[in-house]
């Protein structure tokens, strides 16, 4: 026990004369976070749309006045649909809205009304985004204009979505939380990735080896140290994003941090393992990267849906321990605690972290071959 | 007498690269005693140490140390021992005092046992005023007096240490020396390994090795012993002393050893009697652990290099390099300050000098790597700072550790050199088959660079460094960890090339080394404290050694 808390001591005293270890701590996950927050957003407050008018506009200035009204979108107005086509084959405008004719006499007769969109689908994004809000524009349209003509509104068939948890769409919330899971990785994996390394580069295992330190005293030492710093730096990452960015956080806070450290149990041990193959400092945090932090991003199910890869790739997920995580630190952030989802991953994380922890200790060696 | 450790048959091999780094080792260590570990780079010390330690498992043969089995009962033996690993083990960025109760907690001492102890401690390595300081703002010397404190700790029966030696300047290394024998006197058995064969004679007894099979084992003095009466030096000091050093290697059927002590030339012969042609010329002198080891591995080879044939130097003024007020400034630090000398033609000018001293700066500056921060270098009378890559073109570079292309083959490299030296054509091709001749790497050609051994390693570097027949070679540290047959060889190209008129500057770690100079400049605390021949350098009956801490004493009482 005095074996390991002179160990301890020591990996803090470590982290703390070490600049680097801070800077990886906390100034990295500041610069992500405010970049995921503000960077990357996926949302498209003003799309630029061409709008086309072919016949009388009188009957359908409400239509127009929805469209103008819009905060989702940025009409410019076309005389005719050539010049408007030529817009969006120039990138000036995204999507395109021709509103034909007999609009006003279909509409008013209440039979249909045909109305044709046309988006610029190089950026699929975009061309759904825009679809929706043009559907959304018109029905409102269509609704007033029923309204000013004594129809009853409430005939017919009308879909109302309703986006649950996240109801103005706002990407920030849901990349938010992810991303923390992300930042994790990379801060339990690179980090402990230089350290074990670095005894070795520097010749102090093999000093430490020759004491009565016994090899899973100096994992546990190391585990403990880094499990700090690292669930230092998620309450960090958490704090920004709650306070200074806003993210509703509607789970507990609690299960976040049993959660969260079960997480980092496979990471901390994916980073020491990377570090005690390699003997390299270098070497190590190249590795880090490349197995640690590029899977989490890409391949987690925080940025893009795992459901959407092809099915070689979806098993590789399974190895990635953010995967697991994502959904709870999701949910915890948008929904609360969904009992089933935190139990299951949870467990998942567990069992792996003890994998992770067992095979270190395996690799591990008292000799220096 | 009581033996600490027991060795028999002892075989360790490694997988990658394929080495057999130790070779049926039977031996036992003496009790009480400073056992000096000595062979150069490659040799097997540091395999030997982590064997006694059990922190490598041999291949065949059994080790008993205090005892015990290293491999089976680790833990056990490392209670009674200490352990001093390369590079000291101290965690550089904790403290002194931190890094002692670290490693006193590793080793369970109780608080009273860590208050008797660190008093104790702190007493014997002068370390007490400097507790709170950080372990790596520390000087070499006190690095290691840390890392030998550390060590103590839990007072092991056994130390030992693993080139302690490595960094540190020769004062600091005879202190450690004291340090270790005062260890002794209390009954504790030391081992302490080196590269430095000079070291040798100061310990107790000596284990001497040589790819991995001990050649001897016993008191310095009695290894010594065997050239008694075989080792003579010039009555008369030469004016040329590399001229006549190749004038009687000719005799080399009679001959174990020839080099050059400054101005005087030494040899180890065959018989006790010389030749009439040179008895008349030398008289006998004692002899030295080196030249007992030259001798028990065969003799150095007394062919006289093919090379100086090839080389041709011309148009080279008398004044080769000027080093005028050479200051180097880094941030607070002054790394080189005001350092003025002049190499003439066809001269060996030695840096000398501890570890940061400022060796390396005034040599990167002279060759244009680092921009002075006053004063200037020239080279050929042209200006390092105005037109450093004309200066440069003048030059033959040999790096530290050979900086070879280790993956790329022999001829690979002979190739790269010579292309980036701007031969091309007919001429590389000649050129590239000179070196080949001259150095005798036909058989290795298609050879890694990495693989070869290092006495080749060493030739395809020198080939690399001269392809373009510089009039200037500069040479870093040429032979650290090198065995003595191997320097022998290089010093004897060197020689013949300078013979030729080549001017060489060289810096090295090696005393012996510094007697091959013209002359030498003696850099500590980045001045130059003293410039003069071996001889002027050496009062009557000192080694380099004892004039090199003589005036780094005198020097440390001057500025004081």
């Amino acid at each position: 026990m005095r074996i390991l808390k002179a160990l301890v001591y020591k990996e803090f005293l470590q982290i703390i004369r070490d600049p680097s270890s801070i800077l990886t701590a906390f100034v990295l996950p500041f610069i992500l976070i405010t970049i995921f927050a503000t960077a990357i957003n996926l949302d498209n407050n003003a799309i630029e749309t061409g709008l086309v008018i072919e016949g009388d506009r009188g009957q359908i200035n409400d239509v127009i006045a929805a469209f103008n009204g819009s905060k989702f979108i940025k009409v410019y107005r076309y005389d005719n649909r050539k010049s408007a086509q030529e817009a969006l084959i120039s990138g000036d405008i995204r999507a395109l809205v021709v509103i034909p004719n007999n609009f006003a006499q279909a509409f008013t007769a209440q039979i249909d009304a045909p109305i044709q969109i046309i988006t610029d689908a190089s950026d699929p994004n975009i061309a759904l985004f825009a679809t929706a809000y043009v559907q959304g524009i018109i029905s409102t349209a269509q609704k007033i204009i029923m309204e000013k003509h004594g129809y009853d509104t409430n005939i017919g068939i009308r879909i109302e979505a309703q986006s649950w948890y996240n109801p103005e769409l706002k990407s920030r919330y849901f990349i938010l939380p992810s991303s923390i899971a992300i930042i994790m990785t990379l801060i339990g994996m690179l980090l402990t990735a230089l350290v074990i390394a670095r005894e070795w580069e520097r010749g102090t295992m093999e000093s430490l080896l020759t004491t009565k330190a016994s090899k899973l005293q100096i994992i546990s030492a190391k585990y403990i140290a880094y499990y700090c710093l690292a669930i230092a730096s998620a309450a960090f990452c958490t704090f920004l994003s709650v306070v200074i960015f806003d993210v509703p956080f509607r789970g507990s806070y609690f299960v976040y941090f049993i959660t969260a450290s079960l997480f980092l149990l496979p990471s901390l041990g994916m980073g020491f393992i990377v570090s005690t193959l390699t003997k390299n400092q270098f070497l190590a945090a190249v590795a880090a990267a490349m197995f640690g932090f590029l899977p989490a991003v890409m391949l987690s199910g925080g940025l893009f849906e795992i459901s959407s890869m092809p099915s070689a790739i979806r098993s590789i997920t399974h190895i990635i321990p953010a995967t697991y995580f994502i959904p709870i630190i999701k949910n915890l952030f948008m929904t609360g605690n969904i009992w089933p989802i935190i139990i299951n991953e949870g467990s998942a994380l567990l069992i792996y972290g003890v994998l992770m922890f067992a095979l270190l200790h395996f690799i591990t060696k008292e000799r220096l071959e | 007498m009581d033996s600490i450790a027991e060795i028999k048959n002892l075989r360790k091999t490694f997988k990658n690269p394929a080495i057999t780094a130790i070779k049926d080792l039977t031996l036992s260590l003496p009790k009480g005693k400073v056992i000096g570990l000595v062979g150069p780079d490659g040799a097997g010390k540091t395999t030997l140490i982590r064997l006694l330690l059990g922190l490598l498992t041999p291949d065949t043969g059994s080790i008993s140390v205090l005892g015990i089995t290293p491999v089976t009962q680790t833990n056990l033996l490392h209670q009674k021992i200490g352990y001093m690993p390369q590079k000291f083990g101290l965690y550089e960025d904790l403290s002194i005092m931190e890094n002692m109760n670290l490693y006193a907690d590793l080793r369970e001492l109780t608080e009273e046992q860590k208050k008797e102890q660190f008093e104790w401690l702190l007493k014997f390595t002068d370390l007490k005023p400097f507790t709170s300081r950080l372990a790596g703002n520390l000087s070499g010397g006190m690095k290691q007096k840390l890392g030998l404190g550390c060590t103590l700790l839990g007072k092991p029966q056994f130390l030992l240490l693993d080139e302690p030696g490595v960094g540190v300047d020769p004062i600091s290394r005879r202190e450690l020396m004291k340090m270790v024998y005062s260890l002794r006197n209390q009954g504790i058995t030391v081992l302490w390994s080196t590269s430095y064969l000079d070291e040798a004679e100061k310990f107790d007894s000596v284990l001497l090795l040589n790819n991995g099979e001990l050649i001897f084992n016993g008191l310095p003095h009695e290894l010594t012993q065997r050239v008694a009466k075989r080792v003579f030096q010039t009555k008369q000091p030469h004016n040329n002393p590399r001229a006549y050093l190749r004038k009687i290697m000719k005799k080399q059927n009679k001959l174990v050893d020839a080099v050059i002590s400054g101005q005087y030339v030494r040899i180890v012969s065959k018989d006790t009697e010389l030749v009439p042609e040179l008895a008349a010329d030398f008289v006998p002198v004692s002899p030295r652990f080196e030249d007992a080891v030259i001798d028990i591995l065969g003799g150095a080879s007394m062919q006289v290099s093919p090379i100086a044939e090839k080389i041709n130097i011309k148009n080279v003024p008398d004044t080769v390099i000027k080093a005028e007020n050479l200051t180097k400034v880094y941030g607070t630090f002054t790394a080189a300050k005001d350092i003025s000398f002049n190499i003439k033609r066809g001269e060996i000018f030695g840096l000398l000098g501890p570890n940061g001293a400022g060796k390396s700066t005034t040599f990167k500056m002279l060759c244009g790597l680092a921009k002075p921060t006053l004063g200037n270098g020239y080279i050929l009378n042209t200006d390092m700072i105005k037109n450093p890559a004309a200066a440069r073109s003048h030059l033959g570079y040999m790096a530290q550790k050979f900086s070879l292309f280790a993956t790329l083959s022999v001829m690979q490299n002979l190739n790269f050199f010579s292309g980036i030296y701007g031969l091309h054509g007919d001429k590389k091709e000649k050129r590239i088959k000179q070196m080949v001749e001259i150095f005798e790497l036909q058989p290795y050609l298609k050879q890694a660079a990495g693989n070869l051994p290092l006495g080749f390693k060493q030739r395809l570097a020198l080939a690399c460094a001269i392809m373009h027949n510089p009039p200037i070679l500069f040479l870093d540290e040429p032979t650290s960890g090198v065995d003595p047959l191997t320097r022998r060889e290089f010093w004897n190209h060197i020689n013949s090339m300078v013979e030729k008129g080549v001017t060489v500057m060289v810096t090295t770690h090696f005393m012996d080394e510094a007697e091959y100079c013209d002359r030498i400049a003696l850099i500590y605390q980045g001045q130059a404290i003293k410039i003069g021949t071996p001889d002027e350098l050496k009062k009557t009956g000192e080694t380099m050694e004892d004039a090199f801490i003589r005036l780094i004493e005198e020097y440390n009482k001057g500025g004081l």
